[in-house]
């Protein structure tokens, strides 16, 4: 399988996250931007692709753009969901190799917490789906759930040791935005929002906004990361864009993008130790953990048990606690990314994990809808 | 200007009439409930308004028990996802008892208000 020309991601970011009143979206993402150059020893007028989306701008990259005085040689707003910035490493990759642009940033930002707590959204609405009241997007997750419940015998249980996994996780990261002890007894207990999902079954609604950059490879020795994390593979996909068409709920798209982006970084998924796992809802982790081959179809459920996904297990899944307890501002994908490098660059502090050398991030945006897979190196 | 309804429009008709239609490929027989130009199987724009029985079954269902603000009143109450007998998949509110996967549903017209009408199923009585 052939790839873009090496890219690397030479610099990370993030803002202040959790509860941030008082500053606007675009200025969150900027702040997270400016600190992701910095980490790469750029700065904006080095800065000549732009990737960004939001559901609060038109017209993202131009917004953040005007904020930063950035005037960019490639610009690119395309929206996929969460996935989009997991999405954004491979199409940054691919603009990097045709030379349309040298040092692309990828940022995302949002104030959702701030906004009222709730998803800030300008997903349209279904013609089918909206009239009947369901919670979008959590009731079609529901829907996931139920059926891989009903297929593989996956219990409320094995759900919940996710969110408890992703506690302890958190708890091992001081700016994780919930570190309050959680056990399997206190998400069972909490209420239902759409059968089987609980509250303490869905990620956290958080204001933050994270950044990387990234540049070919034989110019990545001019930053200040030296080589930076080496990108060694990449593939996207979508199958449908409503639940209602999505082909079989307990069969996502990441079948298709784990296998090929493995692929085209040589490894399987017995060679990988650290997993940053798109988790809207934790049914997304035992589907996925499936989907991308660390066991077999409707094994998640036994997978994610007894701590084998937790701080001390198997395979570590989402090291700083991911959109369940670390932050989730509406879409979660360029902290997936952001971690990945902290975990590469061993820079995680008390919850650094021995990966190897390797890192699989995988997005998923929309309802099971949009994926997307990256490896990245050492 | 001559108005020629589109396959979203010509399905909005056809439920406001109180009928579940779909559309069937001529070329390869495929049945779409996602009103479309073309067939999603093989791409051909040769297709067939059919109107459906409406009889199916539960492929999946969740009980919302916190709805959007505009739908508090009903809760709870359940969505399914149910695989109809001529080979689409609806997504429907529940009507009636309540359902599990695998239970035998049919179609209904559900009447919301004057402007619009919903897709809904109900168990079939055993």
């Amino acid at each position: 399988v052939s790839g873009p020309v090496p890219c690397s991601i030479v610099g990370i970011g993030e803002s202040r996250h959790g509860e941030v009143p008082g500053v606007t979206a675009e200025e969150l993402m900027a702040e997270a931007v400016l600190a992701a150059l910095s980490d790469a020893g750029l700065t904006t007028n080095d800065v000549d692709g732009l990737f960004t989306t939001s559901a609060y701008y038109w017209m993202p990259s131009m917004t953040l753009g005007e904020q930063l005085g950035i005037a960019p040689r490639y610009t690119d707003s395309t929206c996929l969901g969460g996935s989009t910035f997991v999405s954004f490493v491979g199409h940054a990759a691919a603009a990097l190799s045709a030379g349309f642009c040298d040092v692309a940033v990828i940022a995302y930002g949002s104030t959702q917490r701030s906004d009222g707590g709730s998803l800030v959204s300008m997903s349209e609405s279904s013609q089918f789906e909206a009239p009947l009241g369901y919670r979008y997007p959590l009731s079609a997750y529901a829907l996931a759930a139920q059926r891989h419940m009903y297929e593989f015998g996956t219990t409320s249980r094995q759900l919940a040791e996710v969110a408890v996994s992703s506690r302890q996780w958190a708890q091992l990261t001081p700016n994780a935005f919930a570190r309050e002890p959680l056990t399997i007894e206190d998400v069972e207990s909490s209420r239902v929002i759409s059968s089987p999902i609980r509250l303490a079954d869905c990620c956290l609604v958080t204001d933050g906004a994270a950044a990387f950059v990234m540049t070919r490879a034989d110019r990545a020795s001019d930053t200040k990361r030296g080589g930076g994390v080496p990108l060694l593979g990449f593939a996207e996909s979508h199958e449908h864009r409503h639940i209602g068409e999505m082909p079989d709920l307990v069969n996502t798209a990441a079948r298709l993008t784990g296998a090929a982006a493995m692929a085209m970084a040589g490894v399987s998924p017995h060679d990988l130790k650290l997993a940053m796992l798109y988790d809207s809802f934790t049914i997304n982790v035992p589907l996925l953990l499936e989907d991308l081959g660390f066991c077999a179809k409707g094994e998640g459920g036994p997978f994610v048990s007894g701590g084998r996904i937790a701080p001390g297990g198997d395979l570590a899944v989402n090291t700083n606690g991911g959109g369940l307890s670390y932050t989730h501002p509406g879409m979660l994908g360029a902290f997936l990314v952001t971690e990945a490098v902290r975990q590469l660059r061993k820079e995680a502090g008390d919850r650094q994990v021995d990966h190897g050398g390797l890192a699989l991030v995988h997005g998923v945006g929309g309802v099971l809808s949009s994926h997307a897979t990256v490896v990245l190196g050492a | 200007v001559t108005e020629t309804l589109g396959p979203t429009r010509t399905f909005d008709e056809g439920l406001r009439s109180g009928r579940l239609i779909y559309q069937r490929c001529n070329a390869c027989s495929t049945s779409f409930h996602r009103p479309r130009l073309a067939c999603p199987s093989c791409g051909s724009p040769d297709f067939t308004w059919l109107e459906a029985a409406g009889t199916g079954t539960v492929y999946s269902v969740t009980t919302v028990e916190r709805p959007p603000p505009a739908f508090r009143a009903d809760a709870p109450f359940q969505v399914a996802l149910v695989d109809v007998d001529e080979g689409f998949r609806a997504m429907g509110r529940i009507v009636g008892e309540p359902v599990s996967i695998g239970t035998s549903v049919v179609f209904l017209a559900d009447q919301v208000d004057e402007q619009s009408v919903r897709v809904a199923f109900e168990a079939v009585s055993s």
